[in-house]
């Protein structure tokens, strides 16, 4: 029987399922599971190497993560057949942790590139139109368009730049990975009103953070906490909450706690 | 010997061809020992390997050649013949004053090309003209197997200003074109030689400027061959407050090479060069720069900077990549800067994660790597000429 045609809930837009990855021989996720349905928010969270990067990054495709197990789902579709460029194109986005700089490339050419990559050719005035009004939104001054794609960019700006393409290319699913990472405050608010827009127009969004911090402007529908490599705890928003106060070593001890139950 | 190439050539040039034919006999071909061409060895630019005096005999080998004069420039009082036309004319004394003079016939290349060239062209540009739009020489080499010999002499006057693009085009066979710039005190020029050719052309080409007083040049080099080019630029500064600003590139796939040096040579002091190289190797190509800054000793305030690039496309394409300095004044400001690197896979992954396909992905990237030379060439119909041969060949790819 299928639940979620009956209850009528949404099928999901990423399933991850007993996901297995290595770099360099190094294994990094060690089966995780994440199931995301249309106009979701999830905040991953974790520390520093507990796979929450890698994650986004295998789900995007990047060349060096090998996939070990496990399957990935986009929209039904086998996502691990598909390789980087048609996951863009079938609405799949990241912003990267570490945006990379393409010296040479004015951002305007870039974008427009990019725009035409998606099938959405737009004519040169229109797009000038939609540039501006997408630099205003992002407090992004028009002197940009000309500049070097984050050639020489300060981190706010590049993840400015980073949320600026997400509006633009409009996908279906974004996986935002630390864009939080780096920003003052009110260039976090910035951003935040961006992926609020993105998230408003209907785009599912895998938030990948550190920091609690983020979550006080960009609301999740589900909290998950990574812990070497797989989903130690999900909850709801007020996991965030509880993780501030109470640390990662709750969630550790937690898990230590729960595998001497199930031993 | 009978070396005459044009109909009633005067005294002057059968002298001066007598006088490179023997040079040209006598001088051993220089080989890899001669740093000029420890990467490719001159025999290679010669059909049979050796400079013979069947080669200097040889029948002259067609040359088609068109050129593009704009009607500003001929308003302007300049003059743009095919060389035996511009030897027949009132120009033959001037003619005689240059050729030969500034790029020298010291080895047996040189030599040869002066004693054996059958075409090319003459620019006179007269002193205070100045003209905005491009001069263009087209040549195409024809006969496979055989020498085309090419000569150009553009003379640029007092406070005058002109810009001359030489399109060679060596389809099969083989080509050597050497031309000679001459700007008078306060000139300003731009020479730009685009090469291109098949992959059974082989081409040597030298490019030698005479820079006077407060005279400005740029002389700019893009090279997309699909055989074998060796390619010189040499400039002189001869006056103080000259100015040099050199630009190229290369663009080499499949079983291409390109071996470009650029030698800034300054003479005298208060003088400025700036090199800017970009080199994108594809496939099994290979492709080298060398630059010289050379400052005489008596150069002092010479200002020289140097700045080559190269980018690898395949683990089997080889680039070569060295600057080298020659500097024997103590107060001088030069910097010189080379780097050779692959392809920025995560920059791949990026913008292929914007939707863009692999091939589009590098074909962003190299434009990008190749872009400050792109911006700086002095008409823009070459650097679309030049995204559209890297798109296709990337494409291809």
């Amino acid at each position: 029987m299928n639940h979620e045609t009956n209850t009528g809930v949404a099928a999901p837009i990423l399933e991850v399922l007993g996901l297995r990855a290595s770099i360099s021989g190094k294994p990094i996720l060690n089966g995780v599971d994440l199931v995301v349905r249309p106009g979701e928010v999830h905040a991953i969270m974790g520390r520093n190497g507990s796979g929450k990067s890698t994650l986004s990054n295998v789900v995007m495709g990047h060349p060096a993560y090998v996939v070990d197990g496990g399957e990935i789902r986009y929209q039904g579709r086998d996502l691990l057949r598909m390789d980087v460029t048609e996951r863009a194109r079938a609405g799949i986005f990241l912003a990267f942790q570490y945006p990379v700089a393409i010296p040479g490339v004015g951002v305007a050419q870039f974008l427009r590139s990019a725009l035409r990559a998606m099938g959405r050719e737009v004519p040169a005035r229109e797009f000038r139109k939609q540039l501006s009004a997408a630099f205003a939104d992002l407090g992004i001054p028009d002197s940009f368009a000309t500049r070097h794609v984050n050639d020489g960019f300060s981190g706010g700006e590049k993840k400015r730049l980073e949320i600026l393409q997400m509006l633009l290319l409009q996908p279906k699913l974004a996986l935002l990975d630390e864009t939080d990472s780096g920003l003052d405050i009110d260039a976090l608010r910035t951003v935040a009103a961006g992926i609020n827009r993105a998230i408003a127009q209907g785009v599912s969004v895998v938030l990948v953070t550190h920091y609690q911090r983020i979550l006080e402007y960009v609301r999740p529908d589900h909290v998950h906490v990574f812990l070497d490599g797989r989903v130690a705890m999900s909850g709801g928003p007020e996991l965030a909450t509880q993780l501030e106060s109470r640390g990662y070593e709750w969630v550790e001890a937690d898990a230590v706690a729960s595998q001497a139950v199930s031993a | 010997m009978t070396l005459q190439r044009f109909e009633n050539e005067p005294a002057f040039l059968a002298d001066l061809r007598a006088d490179a034919a023997v040079r040209a006999l006598d001088l051993p071909l220089p080989d890899r020992a001669t740093h000029r061409f420890r990467f490719t060895e001159a025999a290679a630019l010669l059909p049979g390997g050796a400079c013979t005096r069947e080669l200097l005999e040889a029948p002259v080998v067609a040359v088609d050649a068109s050129f593009d004069v704009p009607d500003e420039a001929v308003a302007a009082g300049v003059r743009v013949l095919p060389f035996g036309q511009a030897l027949a004319s009132d120009l033959a004394a001037r003619i005689g004053e240059s050729l030969g003079e500034v790029s020298g016939m010291d080895d047996a290349l040189l030599a040869a090309n002066l004693a054996m060239f059958s075409a090319g062209a003459v620019v006179v540009v007269p002193d205070g003209a100045r003209v905005e739009a491009p001069i263009v020489l087209r040549f195409r080499t024809g006969d496979g197997g055989r020498l085309s010999a090419l000569r150009t002499l553009v003379l640029v006057g007092a406070q005058a200003k002109a810009t001359v693009i030489e399109e060679l085009d060596v389809p099969a066979g083989f080509g050597a074109a050497v031309t000679e710039v001459v700007l008078g005190p306060g000139a300003t020029a731009t020479h730009a030689r685009l090469e291109s050719g098949g992959p059974g052309g082989v081409a040597f080409t030298r490019a030698a400027y005479q820079v006077d007083r407060d005279a400005s040049l740029q002389h700019v080099h893009i090279l997309m061959p699909e055989g074998l080019v060796k390619v010189e630029a040499a400039p002189v500064i001869r006056g103080p407050g000259g100015r040099v600003e050199g630009l190229g590139m290369a663009f080499t796939a499949g079983r291409a090479r390109a071996d470009f040096r650029a030698v800034e040579d300054h003479a005298v002091g208060d003088s400025e060069s700036r090199v800017t190289w970009r080199a994108v190797a594809a496939d099994r190509s290979r492709s080298i720069f060398t630059g010289l800054l050379r400052i005489a000793p008596g150069a002092a305030r010479s200002q020289a900077f140097e700045e080559a690039r190269s980018l690898l496309l395949s683990k089997h394409a080889v680039a070569e990549t060295i600057p080298e300095l020659e500097i024997l004044n103590h107060d001088v400001r030069c910097t010189h800067g080379a780097a050779v690197a692959p392809v920025d896979e995560e920059a791949v992954f990026f913008l292929r994660s914007r939707g863009l396909t692999r091939s589009d992905a590098y074909a962003m990237l190299v434009e990008g790597f190749v872009e400050p030379v792109l911006s700086g060439l002095p008409v823009a119909a070459m650097a679309d000429r030049v995204r559209d041969r890297l798109r296709t060949a990337l494409a291809a790819a």
